[in-house]
């Protein structure tokens, strides 16, 4: 009986060392708004099939932040950061109430700028020109069949209203998130367009 | 074959009184933790002065320089990194046996280490954010459960579990202290 007792101190020790006596989260992380669109695209309605529905960023390292003085600088905050990025979802009407997400093959994307991958949404990353000191990205979706699409960007982020851009950078540096308003969207996060 | 039992039991009660009055004559400890040692590059020493009545006073003193809790630190899983402890603590035996005995702890605890947080600053009309790490302090209090047994009247083996909690600048400092070891020790 006793030595069950001292197993289970031993034990019990063990696992109380395991303890994080430190507060969890993840620190090196911070969020900004800013008042510019820094995500864009063109606001067709009406597409016949085969167009693309073209999503582009081109925006500056220097941004205004909502609420500071002084241009943000978003490549030396996240220690020179390559890429920003960011996630949207094309989908298409099924019946009355319900939506199916558009899939296509990466190789049928056509990445003019950035880099991008289609799953069950679009991750797509603005790569950083040293050149104009700009993040840019400029991706076509295609449009394969007939139909009611629409077009959201809430699907990795809080707001429906905006999209938030993520700076892939060291982990020891700072991870930037930049929450950027979009136009042209409806009060539920959508922009909806035919493709005939 | 009885007598030869009773015997036997009444020399072992009077090896375990003399056993028992040998450690009550020693009123001084000092241990170190292999537990902490081991798991969290952490070197904690302890001093027990033993008194009247069951009870011992004490400090026990850490620093830690662990590598995995310092990469944590920077690669921002935590905000702060513990570094020192300072726990004066107070005891009380709940057994009766002197050398094999539970005992309850209250401590008190003055700590410190780096907290990291993320600042603005801006030079020359733009701004960055940066990280600024600093130091911090705070005073906590908690409790244990433990088990010390002795060997050879001097040597003693002690098992501690129990927590706290910091109360004075936890916007900087851990929420919680853990006080968990496996201590090996000498009394004289």
């Amino acid at each position: 009986m006793k030595k069950i007792k001292y197993i289970l101190v031993v034990l019990i020790a063990f696992l109380f060392s395991n303890c994080d006596i430190n507060d969890d989260g993840f620190y090196n992380n911070t969020t900004i708004d800013v008042t510019t669109n820094l995500v864009t695209y063109n606001p067709i309605v009406n597409y016949n099939v085969g167009d693309y529905l073209y999503v582009n960023a081109d925006f500056s390292r220097f941004q205004a932040e909502v609420g500071q003085t002084g241009l943000l600088d978003l490549y030396a905050t996240t220690g020179n950061a390559e890429n920003y990025a960011f996630s949207y979802v094309i989908e298409k009407r099924v019946n009355e109430t319900e939506w199916e997400t558009v899939f296509v093959n990466d190789s049928q994307l056509q990445i003019i700028k950035g880099s991008a991958q289609n799953g069950s949404y679009v991750y797509g990353k603005c790569e950083y020109n040293s050149v104009d000191e700009t993040y840019e990205y400029n991706v076509g979706f295609p449009l394969l069949s007939t139909g009611n699409y629409r077009l959201s960007f809430g699907y990795n982020s809080e707001s429906i209203n905006s999209v938030e851009l993520r700076s892939i950078n060291n982990p020891k540096e700072i991870t930037l998130n930049i929450n950027s308003p979009l136009a042209n969207l409806d009060n539920n996060g959508y922009f909806f367009f035919n493709v005939n | 074959m009885k007598k030869i039992l009773i015997a036997l039991l009444l020399l072992t009660s009077y090896a375990n009184a003399q056993e028992e009055s040998a450690i009550s004559s020693k009123k001084n400890e000092f241990r170190i933790d292999v537990l902490s040692a081991v798991l969290s590059s952490k070197i904690s020493l302890s001093y027990e002065r033993f008194l009247e009545n069951d009870f011992s006073v004490g400090i026990n003193i850490n620093y830690s320089d662990s590598k995995k809790l310092t990469e944590d630190f920077e690669d921002g899983y935590t905000n702060n990194l513990a570094k020192y402890e300072f726990n004066p603590y107070v005891r009380y035996a709940l057994s009766k046996s002197k050398t094999r005995y539970y005992f309850a702890e209250v401590f008190g605890s003055y700590n410190g280490g780096d907290f990291k947080e993320i600042i603005r600053e801006e030079n020359g009309g733009t701004a960055i954010y940066t990280t600024k790490i600093s130091n911090y302090t705070d005073f906590g209090a908690g409790a244990c459960l433990g088990y010390k047994m002795y060997f050879n009247d001097s040597f003693a083996l002690e098992l501690l579990v129990g927590f706290g909690y910091n109360f004075a600048n936890t916007d900087k400092s851990p929420d919680k202290i853990s006080r968990v070891g496996i201590n090996l020790g000498y009394r004289f």
